[in-house]
């Protein structure tokens, strides 16, 4: 089952996964991009304003911010939504599948925004806290269904082939079954890192700092010299992130094979 | 056959080399297709078989040579109005699935013009050829059909828009081996109806012998090694290749892919009726079903062997077979209602078996 | 006051909100897919693209496409709507652009994938029987497709319906504008359930598109195909 599922295919909601011979592209891709950027920049003056935010100090600062939101809540989400997905793959909870799936592509249409402001008013009130829950409930549901897509996509015939020699449930999930699912697994994971380095802007309306902070500041006072700076250093990160998960999938992969 | 005619395909020098690689597919190829015969292309996989036929309807370009279809050169023309004159059968069939069974055969007369009538009536004769009931099939749509169900299908659809030259490549190689053979003799009754000239890919030597008028066996590197009828590819390979292809050494196995059918059987006789010019005798019931011996040449009435038949349509090893049980020294051949048609001696096993054209 | 009084006292406006929310992402998917049908279908390999686009241009321009098309998703969306501000000014025309980009991928991912997994053999049959490389896209490469490509719509639909709230942000129309109404009067009354009623209400318009993409995928899909 190479082909997308009719239902929920994998890496619907992005990803810039591509096949391990392109892992050039995506770097090439950056550094032209941010490249237009900056030289863009170098040719504008800017005015007080600008140079308030556009400076390497408040730029590595927020830089910094929203590396941490997005790299806590994926490793919180890595923890917890892989086990789930795992937990639903087992037959007991297989019969539920078909409904995790369907309400998670539902949610989809949560708008993270909303989610991030209206966790604001539990208890956990404003601050990084609060943004890494949130960020956490956005990719939350990708992740599983990858996880549970990818191990249903593993060929039956091996895992009872598996059992035919005598394997147990245990062992022929750890040998079988999950490293014939990695990859759509990995798929599922990048398109949530992907996901969160975007949503992670949002976190500056609760206060929790990151690149949005400027971006959000700059369009308040008009100055898209400065949001273009921010937006395309969070795509920047974006990318990257995706790409470092790409090569580690294709060591992996190559470990493996 | 007509080998004097004009031949129905004829490719002249045709030579195949795909991109990237020096050694051709196909090389300086030249192959007559006789008007209404089947002729069976054999040989190892890569050697160029597929790809000879697939230049027929110019699926696949030459990159030299001409092909004349019934005298016209068809190297230039358009590619898609070539194919829509000649038939075309897969191995995988390529049934639309989102398309009925009718639908799936209407396509080329659809394409073609064809009256919403015409096209109907068609449809319903092709599929009472293929043995397809039509009210029970034609709206079905393919994966509510079984592999051979499929095929026969694959084959209406080849001959929808009744075209001389039907191309088939492995059309049964993906079918279980039961099915295949009843698909075989519905193949031969269909073409005894329809009498086109078909090119028949196949790497099952005995699907070649049985359905072919014609074998051309290909050698590596896309030559035709021997292109003849089955009994001399069988009984006088051209050269080691084919003797190795064929199964060289192995005189036995030639005995089971030789049917009894293509044989010139001795002659027999009834018993009481004429003289027996010394030929065999037998009598017969009240049916004309041979019961037992009454004379053969040379043998004392007492020392007659049991009568023992093999089916006209068992090969020279079924012969075999019961004249070794019945320790008889020949066997009589006989039809669907057990009545002889001749007989096989066993001394003849051991000369050059007479053999004639087809039926 | 509770979140059921709110809506009701409300009730009217929300649903005016809830409109356009539906009928912005509706006109945005529908431009999305227009984009990535249109592309999907000139630059598969065996499609109707001129003869002088070859094999390797046509597969090199629809992976730049999609990576394209895929590293648009990672421009965060409060900037997006941001950054055509100046060139589009406020309300619909940007926010119906930057939900078009979004909406590209999912689209174009779906119909690359559903084009070229149509079964060879059906393929080549057709191509074996005369069958113009137009008539295949039409006939059966597009039909075959077809629920991969609707499914690939659906994501589309869900993921913008999502997106679309910051539309607010550059004045654009829907549920955005109770949404950013409550943040900018976060801790005032009624702003919890301001939030609330945009992001739930975000919910309500998806469900709505999910029967309609269940009867579309029905009504859509070839018999023959259906499982």
């Amino acid at each position: 089952m190479t082909a997308p599922t009719t239902t929920a295919p994998p890496a619907a909601t992005g990803g810039v996964a591509g096949p391990p011979s392109r892992l050039w592209v995506t770097p090439v891709i950056v550094l032209v991009g941010l490249g237009l950027v900056f030289g863009y920049l170098a040719t504008q003056t800017l005015d007080s304003v600008e140079r308030r935010t556009i400076n390497v100090e408040t730029i590595t600062t927020r830089l910094g911010e929203h590396l941490y939101l997005t790299a806590l809540s994926t490793v919180v989400v890595i923890v917890l939504a892989i086990p789930l997905g795992i937990a639903l793959s087992r037959p007991a909870l297989r019969r539920v599948q078909p409904a995790v799936l369907a309400i998670s592509g539902f949610l989809q249409a949560l708008p993270p925004f909303g989610v991030i402001i209206l966790i604001a008013f539990t208890p956990l009130g404003l601050g990084a806290t609060t943004a890494i829950v949130a960020l956490v409930l956005a990719s939350f549901l990708p992740v599983v269904t990858n996880t549970v897509v990818g191990l249903r996509q593993v060929d039956r015939a091996m895992i009872e082939a598996a059992r035919g020699v005598g394997m147990s449930a245990a062992q022929t999930l750890r040998q079988v079954e999950l490293p014939l699912a990695v990859p759509v697994m990995v798929a599922g994971v990048r398109v949530a890192l992907v996901l969160n380095v975007g949503t992670a802007t949002l976190a500056t309306y609760i206060g929790a700092g990151g690149l949005g902070t400027i971006i959000d500041g700059s369009l308040r006072l008009g100055r898209p010299t400065a949001v273009l700076v921010a937006a395309s250093l969070v795509a920047a990160l974006a990318l990257i992130i995706d790409w470092l998960a790409g090569v580690a999938e294709h060591l992996v992969g190559r470990r493996g094979g | 056959m007509s080998d004097g005619s004009r031949p129905m395909i004829a490719l002249e020098a045709i030579s195949k080399t795909y991109p990237g690689q020096s050694a051709p597919a196909v090389r300086e190829l030249d192959l007559h297709v006789p008007a209404g015969a089947i002729v069976m292309m054999v040989g190892p996989s890569g050697c160029g078989k597929t790809t000879t036929l697939k230049m027929m309807n110019r699926l696949i370009e030459p990159t030299s040579g001409r092909i004349l279809l019934d005298g016209e050169d068809v190297t230039a023309v358009g590619g898609d109005e070539l194919r829509r004159r000649i038939g075309y059968v897969i191995q995988q069939v390529g049934l639309f699935p989102h398309f009925t069974v009718a639908d799936n055969v209407a396509v080329v007369p659809r394409v073609l013009g064809w009256d919403r009538k015409r096209i109907t009536a068609r449809v319903d004769e092709l599929l009472h050829l293929v043995g397809l009931e039509p009210g029970q099939f034609r709206d079905r749509y393919p994966r509510q059909l079984s592999g051979g169900q499929q095929q026969r299908v694959g084959v209406a659809r080849g001959l929808a828009a009744d075209p001389a030259v039907m191309l088939m490549d492995e059309p049964f190689g993906a079918i279980d081996p039961i099915t295949r053979d009843r698909l075989q003799d519905e193949f031969l009754e269909i073409q005894r109806q329809v009498a086109k000239t078909i090119c028949f890919v196949t790497h099952d030597l005995t699907e070649a012998v049985k359905l072919g008028d014609r074998i051309a066996v290909f050698g590596p590197g896309g030559v035709v090694e021997q292109y003849d009828t089955p009994e001399q590819v069988l009984t006088h390979p051209a050269n080691d290749f084919v003797a190795e292809f064929v199964g060289s050494g192995a005189a036995v196995r030639r005995l089971s892919l030789l049917q009894l059918n293509r044989l010139e059987l001795d002659e027999v006789t009834v018993d009481g009726v004429g003289a027996t010019n010394g030929h065999p005798t037998y009598r017969a019931d009240a049916d004309g079903r041979a019961v037992a011996w009454a004379h053969l040449p040379g043998t004392g009435a007492g020392d007659l062997p049991p009568l023992v038949t093999v089916p006209l349509t068992g090969t020279v090893y079924d012969a075999v077979d019961v004249m070794l049980e019945a320790r008889a020294p020949l066997v009589a051949v006989v039809d669907d209602e057990d009545r002889p048609k001749g007989a096989l001696r066993w001394e003849a096993l051991v000369r050059e078996l007479p053999t004639k054209g087809r039926p | 006051m509770g979140f059921t009084e709110y809506v009701s006292s409300n009730f009217s406006s929300l649903v005016f909100y809830g409109q356009q929310h539906f009928l912005l992402v509706l006109y945005s998917v529908a431009a999305a897919t227009a984009i990535a049908l249109a592309a999907g279908v000139l630059l598969h390999t065996s499609s109707v693209s001129p003869p002088s686009w070859s094999r390797p241009v046509r597969a090199g321009s629809r992976e730049t496409l999609l990576l394209v098309s895929s590293a648009a998703l990672t421009i965060p969306s409060l900037a997006l709507f941001g950054l055509l501000q100046p060139a589009l000014g406020i309300g619909i025309a940007p926010s119906l652009v930057a939900l078009t980009i979004y909406g590209v991928y999912p689209v174009l991912r779906n119909t690359v994938a559903g084009l070229s997994s149509v079964d060879p053999a059906v393929l080549e049959a057709a191509r074996g029987m005369g069958l113009g490389p137009a008539w295949r896209m039409v006939r059966v490469q597009l039909p075959l497709a077809w629920p991969v490509i609707v499914s690939g719509i659906r994501v589309a639909t869900l993921i913008l319906i999502g997106i679309a709230v910051v539309a607010a942000s550059v004045s654009g129309p829907g549920l955005g504008q109770p949404l950013f109404t409550g943040l900018a009067r976060l801790g005032a009354v009624n702003s919890f359930n301001q939030v609330l009623s945009g992001t739930l209400g975000c919910l309500v318009v998806a469900a709505i598109y999910e029967i309609a993409f269940f009867a579309i995928q029905r009504l859509t899909t070839p018999r023959g195909i259906r499982v």
